[in-house]
């Protein structure tokens, strides 16, 4: 009977739940950046179509804050899709650098952010070198 | 022996590639940008922008959209697969995919056409 | 003049005859040819099957590159030229005889029988509509051909990977409300190296199972529920007795 009852449901609630994260949140910003490419091709091109890219435009675009927050967001889940893609890639062909690709994706990942936010940032106040 | 080579792992090696095309096309977009916006602004970026908009870079933006649209398509059917959708009627998941993604492309060269035609 | 194919058998021997003229009627099965080769032209060719219907799962092998039951496939249709082979992945042990123990140790990984409820009443009476059994049904069946492991190139990539076979057994398991054991489980399936986060819903095993099953859903479902069990914890599962699901019923 002692047997039996350690392998119920109740009594293994202390188990470790296992989740793998990457592969989750490799799902859920695919979902997202379906919108959220979709938003940024349309609202680059296809707004007035058959006219060119001009900064004046974009400028106009990117102060308002919620194309602020939708390009931040799409620099996030672009990146992050991208490169734990690459990651999975690299870790099923060579199974003992999954780590090393893990962490190189993180690096990577982080400066990619932070080099797309001071592109970012150019639009939304004065960049710093930029007279305009 | 080989790996089998079945319709559903076509599919997803042709998934993987577009994705690393993808992904290798943002930070060329990224260097682009910022090589362009940092050092001189708005007048290097109306120039550039002129550029990019003569034809053969829109035959590149061409491409760059297939893939997004094939990597975009495919990946939502495999979410629903993951959902539990079409696996039992996997052909009708492909079909349908396809479909979605001609009218999509439809749609976009609607939208081109003014490029083309100016 | 009867008809005759040509049969060409990956052998392990490499001065073994590959090559044999068989001949064929609208009846004969790839099966038949084996027989065949071995009783009239080839005694030393060795090849695995016992119940000849499609039941025991003994007699897979590569027709013409996809994973086939030799007593199932129609040599006729096949054309001028078939070309046999062992089994994908597996380690061979003679001409088209493959050792299985990789098969069934991912059998035993998830320790593929029911460990049953103490508080389980038998017979549990699941009544029609309560989905209880037809969720299950899906499943059933499966004869362990390891047709789907040969068949699956995630296996090929991460041999860890429990494959198709295996999960689909958890599956049905941990969907069964008679087992106390869904807990350990889905902690052996959710595993990140050899667990379902692997499988790329290429469904080449629902391509080639001989008996319709489909362990991609299995795995998509074991996924949907670690997804859940993680972020809602572990709800109890109802305790099936007879007075329980008469209740439901009524
Ligand atoms: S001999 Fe039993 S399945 Fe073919």
């Amino acid at each position: 009977m002692a047997t039996a009852e350690r392998h119920s449901s109740s009594e293994s609630a202390g188990r470790p739940r296992p989740l793998s994260w990457s592969w989750l949140l490799q799902r859920l910003s695919g979902v997202l950046l379906i919108l959220l490419v979709g938003g940024h091709l349309w609202a680059e091109h296809f707004q007035q179509p058959g006219q060119l890219i001009q900064y004046q435009g974009v400028l106009a675009r990117l102060q308002q804050g919620l194309f602020q927050v939708l390009d931040l967001g799409l620099l996030v889940a672009v990146v992050f899709h991208g490169l734990n893609g690459l990651v999975n890639v690299v870790s099923e062909r060579w199974p003992a650098l999954s780590r090393a690709a893990g962490l190189l994706g993180l690096v990577v990942g982080t400066a990619t952010v932070l080099w797309g936010a001071d592109i970012l940032w150019v639009f939304w106040y004065r960049h710093p070198f930029l007279e305009l | 022996m080989r790996h089998r080579v079945t319709v559903g792992s076509r599919v997803f090696t042709f998934h993987r590639i577009t994705g690393l095309l993808i992904l290798g096309y943002l930070y060329l977009h990224l260097a682009l940008l910022s090589s362009v916006l940092l050092p001189q602004g708005p007048r290097d970026f109306n120039a550039v922008a002129q550029v990019v908009e003569r034809p053969p870079f829109l035959a590149g933006d061409l491409l760059l959209f297939a893939l997004l649209l094939y990597h975009a398509v495919n990946g939502l059917r495999l979410v629903l697969v993951d959902l539990g959708w079409f696996i039992r009627r996997r052909t009708i998941g492909l079909i349908g995919a396809g479909a979605v993604g001609l009218v999509v492309l439809g749609l976009m060269a609607g939208a081109l056409w003014p490029f083309v035609v100016r | 003049m009867a008809k005759t194919v040509t049969v060409v058998i990956d052998r392990s021997d490499a001065g073994a005859q590959r090559r044999f003229e068989v001949p064929v009627g609208r009846r004969e099965t790839v099966l038949d040819a084996l027989f065949y080769i071995q009783n009239d032209l080839d005694p030393t060719l060795s090849f695995r099957c016992a119940c000849r219907v499609g039941m025991c799962g003994s007699c897979g092998i590569l027709v013409n590159g996809g994973e086939r039951l030799a007593c199932r496939t129609a040599l006729e249709p096949l054309g001028p030229v078939v070309e046999l082979a062992p089994l994908r992945y597996f380690p061979r042990v003679k001409d088209l005889v493959v050792d299985f123990s990789a098969f069934y140790s991912r059998y035993r990984a998830v320790a593929p029988y029911l460990k049953p409820r103490p508080a389980v009443v038998d017979p549990v009476v699941a009544p029609p509509g309560s989905g209880l059994r037809e969720e299950i049904d899906l499943g059933l069946e499966c004869i362990s051909c390891g047709l789907c492991l040969s068949a699956c190139d995630v296996v090929g990539q991460v041999p860890e990977f429990l494959g198709p076979a295996a999960l689909n057994r958890a599956y049905n398991l941990v969907a069964d409300v008679r087992d106390a054991a869904d807990a350990e489980r889905l902690e052996v399936v959710g595993d990140r190296r050899r667990g379902v986060w692997q499988c790329h819903s290429h469904m080449s095993c629902v391509e080639v199972c001989p008996k319709g099953l489909a362990p991609t859903r299995a795995i998509a479902h074991l996924r949907r529920k670690l997804v859940a069990q993680a972020f809602f914890g572990r709800r109890p599962r109802p305790v099936p007795s007879q007075q329980r699901f008469a209740e439901g019923a009524r």
